[in-house]
């Protein structure tokens, strides 16, 4: 089984709590307090979004580094940088569709989530679940039980009241 | 190297347009941080001459130690000045812009002066500018946000005022986000009265950790612990969030009918507030929370064609039996529209409240409020109210000092109806029934925090652990039954100390209330001190406390402050309904609690802090200043 990093993003509040955790436990294991998921919040909705590196299966950053710093770890299922490597070009910056690859000035090197090795603490602070560490295989599960659920409904003839099994008057 | 500190304060004269930072650590041994700070500052700077309106007044933004760090419920800040009652005044908020205000790397914003044209504050960490804002002046609370964000960015936090805090209402708060609000007080007329819309922050910067790792693992339990709970429970996704607290406020006797009237007064009146379930799947959109806490206890309504905003707690308290309105849709409504204007809903509920009450004994009609009768629990003229005493217009003009300057413009009979405590109404809270909320509405000028003391407020849940934990702390079970006089003083003490004790943590009071039940200190404390590497333990802190509120309370007495009353009304009247039907407060004992308080604390009968008791805290050269204030009064 391999876990990935899921946002559900209607249930994120923006408590930036992610952020807080994020930059704590950096700034302790490496150095930096910049952290690796960013918790936007447009604080007069009342609404918050956090953006994180999606681990992608074919990752740009990974394709452009000119150093073949990066690579995939599949042991935990994500893009890891090798800083023996690393330049510091930030190409990958320039290229990540998400903006989740970041520079950090304290340690003058970009830097990226690495799911905690496998025990992201973002996740465990998360009060309302909008983040999930899950198997990749359930992400699109309670989706699909939505949209069945939905079909199932227009099917059944909600509509009309029937329901199924027997017919009461 | 300081810890949890920023140890930079910054200060912005808005009269010559400059700013400075100075240095946080000379405070820090005797006043710790947060409030003690503010109140410091403005002990050793205001002279008693200097009134609230003058540009030499300073208004105070102070986020709490832990503030911006990673301690769960922390993003609290102290929002103090000279109100426009006269006396210093604290109001709290929370949201986002007290961690921005440390990340930006600030213990304390200090604002003095007064510009001469509607200006804003940006601060982007080091970088301090003064913008225009003339374009944004009269606009709503919401609409100035939004205009700041598209200039300056989406990130930038926002504590501002709105057409109310410009047009000087003394009733004005400042707002930030949605709904985070420093309301009581009046203190949004101070910005206005300093051409200050709104202060904007952005900090990228971090709040240091001494011991990280400890920090990091308290925290992390902590979060969790809290979320565990049974109070933080009701407030989750599936929980009930505030749905019961309007049934609540009726069932546990806290809520006001009207205007603490007697006569012609029952719940009855009012009528059914209908299914919470029902209001919050129709009109609630989504529920949101401040910056860094697992509690998300804000709801935000979506009132279609007519308003948009977020409602919580003692919101629902304020526009409901004080204004005899029981449709939760006008509540929130009316809530919501106080926010936009920049109003503080509390006091503008009691405005409402004596003005309907005036309406039906007869002392004023349609004539006197622009056409609009006042009639009880009637949404047209809340509605009217609230805009008008906002924008200034027609009959809202009596209201420019509150309650206490449209009483005086009506006449006696309307005095006698006004319910105030030095110039201001109080908090929507039964404290005929509730003594030690009557005891601490008198010194906190009208404001009740949890009732005064946290057991009475949470009897009417849990009895049983209440009165066991009254008896442990306070020597007796009395303490925690509302209508008893026993222990009442010195449950204020203790209440009033550790309040003062998270206002410097910057510590969510009511977060802390509801997991803990009481406000219990140990945890705040051990964040702080592997926060800050100091060993600071609760005792000291809550020394550093009662010296704080002794330079508050002398402040308030170079201010002409005597012994504290409550008004006339609250004592010869009786409770008309409820759990408490027929509880009255007896002035004789309540004098008696008084006394007893001002002994805990030190002060004389006057309530003015003796000698002994500044030298107790070590407070010489404060002593100084306030001996030569009692010599010059003779």
């Amino acid at each position: 089984m391999v876990n990935t990093l899921v946002i559900d993003y209607s249930r994120c509040h923006g408590c930036g709590e992610c952020e807080l955790a994020c930059a704590t436990i950096s700034k302790m294991n490496k150095g930096s307090s910049r952290p690796r998921i960013m918790s936007f919040i447009w604080d007069v909705e009342g609404w918050g979004i956090p953006i994180a590196c999606q681990h992608c299966q074919d990752a740009p950053c990974r394709a452009v580094c000119p150093t073949g710093a990066i690579y995939r770890d599949e042991e935990f299922n994500r893009v890891m940088v090798n800083y023996k490597r690393c330049i510091g070009c930030r190409m990958c910056m320039a290229v990540c569709p998400f903006g989740a690859m970041d520079f950090d000035r304290e340690v003058n090197r970009v830097i990226k989530c690495d799911l905690c090795d496998g025990d992201p603490l973002c996740v465990k602070l998360c009060s309302y679940e909008a983040l999930q560490y899950i198997d990749v295989k359930e992400q699109s599960i309670p989706k699909k039980t939505e949209v069945a659920e939905k079909i199932r409904e227009i099917l059944l003839g909600r509509k009309t009241g029937s329901k199924a099994g027997l017919i009461q008057e | 190297m300081l810890y949890g500190w920023s140890g930079k304060m910054l200060r912005i004269d808005l009269s010559t347009m400059k700013s400075w930072v100075e240095d946080t650590e000379p405070y820090i041994p005797s006043f710790i941080g947060g409030k003690g700070l503010s109140v410091k500052i403005i002990y050793d700077e205001l002279g008693p001459e200097i009134g609230p309106f003058d540009s030499e007044n300073r208004i105070c933004f102070s986020p709490g130690i832990l503030s911006g760090t990673m301690a769960p419920a922390h993003s609290r800040m102290k929002i103090t000045s000279v109100a426009p009652n006269g006396y210093l005044q604290n109001s709290g908020t929370g949201g986002y812009i007290p961690a921005e205000i440390k990340k930006a790397g600030y213990d304390n914003v200090i604002v003095q002066g007064k510009s001469e044209k509607p200006v804003y504050l940006y601060v982007n960490n080091e970088n301090v500018e003064i913008r225009d804002a003339t374009h944004i002046w009269g606009m709503d609370t919401q609409a100035a946000q939004r205009v700041i964000k598209e200039e300056i960015g989406d990130l930038v936090k926002i504590a501002c005022i709105g057409p109310a805090g410009e047009n000087l209402v003394s009733i004005s708060c400042i707002i930030t986000g949605v709904g985070s609000v420093a309301g009581h007080g009046g203190l949004g007329a101070i910005m206005g009265a300093k051409n200050l819309k709104a202060i904007a922050f952005r900090g990228t910067g971090q709040v240091r950790i001494a011991r990280p790792s400890e920090f990091l693992k308290l925290c992390k339990e902590t979060h969790l612990w809290m979320r565990e709970t049974p109070g933080m429970k009701a407030q989750s996704r599936e929980g009930q969030g505030d749905k019961g607290l309007l049934e609540y406020s009726y069932q546990s006797g806290q809520g006001v009918l009207g205007n603490f009237e007697e006569k012609d007064a029952s719940w009855d009146n009012i009528g059914d507030f209908g299914s919470g379930d029902e209001f919050y799947a129709k009109y609630g959109s989504h529920q949101y929370g401040c910056y860094g806490c697992p509690v998300h206890h804000f709801h935000v309504f979506d009132i279609p064609g007519k308003c948009r905003g977020a409602v919580k707690c003692s919101g629902w308290y304020d526009f409901s039996g004080p204004v005899w309105v029981s449709d939760r849709k006008v509540i929130a409504q009316a809530f919501i529209l106080c926010n936009s204007y920049g109003l503080d809903s509390a006091s503008t509920g009691n405005a409402v409240s004596f003005l309907m009450e005036l309406y039906h004994r007869g002392i004023i009609s349609e004539n006197d409020t622009d056409g609009i009768p006042m009639r009880r629990g009637d949404e047209k003229a809340i509605f009217a109210a609230i805009e008008k005493i906002a924008k200034q217009e027609g009959f809202g003009k009596l209201f420019r000092d509150g309650v206490w300057g449209a009483a005086k413009e009506i006449g006696k009979e309307a005095e006698e109806c006004a319910v105030l405590v030095n110039k201001q109404t109080l908090t929507i809270f039964e404290v005929r029934a509730f003594k030690s909320a009557a005891l601490a509405a008198t010194l906190g000028d009208g404001i009740v925090r949890f009732g005064g003391s946290v057991h009475e407020l949470e009897w009417g849940w849990d009895k049983e652990r209440m009165e066991k934990e009254a008896q442990e702390c306070y020597g007796s079970k009395e303490a925690a039954i509302p209508y008893s006089y026993e222990k009442k003083a010195l449950s204020v003490w203790d209440n009033e100390n550790r309040n003062t004790v998270i206002d410097m943590l910057g510590t969510c009071f009511w977060v802390i209330q509801a997991t803990t039940g009481t406000i219990k200190l140990d945890i705040p404390v051990e964040l702080l001190s592997l926060a800050t590497g100091r060993d600071i333990g609760e005792e000291e802190l809550l020394w550093a406390a009662q010296r704080v509120l002794t330079l508050e309370r002398a402040c308030k007495v170079r201010r002409g402050r005597g012994r504290d009353r409550l008004p006339r009304r609250l004592f010869e009247t009786a409770v008309p309904d409820g759990i408490f039907k027929g509880e009255r407060l007896s002035e004789e004992k309540f004098e008696e609690m008084l006394d007893e308080y001002y002994s805990l604390r030190g002060w004389d009968e006057n309530g003015v802090p003796k000698v002994e008791t500044f030298m107790k805290f070590g407070l010489l050269s404060e002593w100084k200043i306030f001996d030569r204030h009692l010599k010059s009064e003779g």
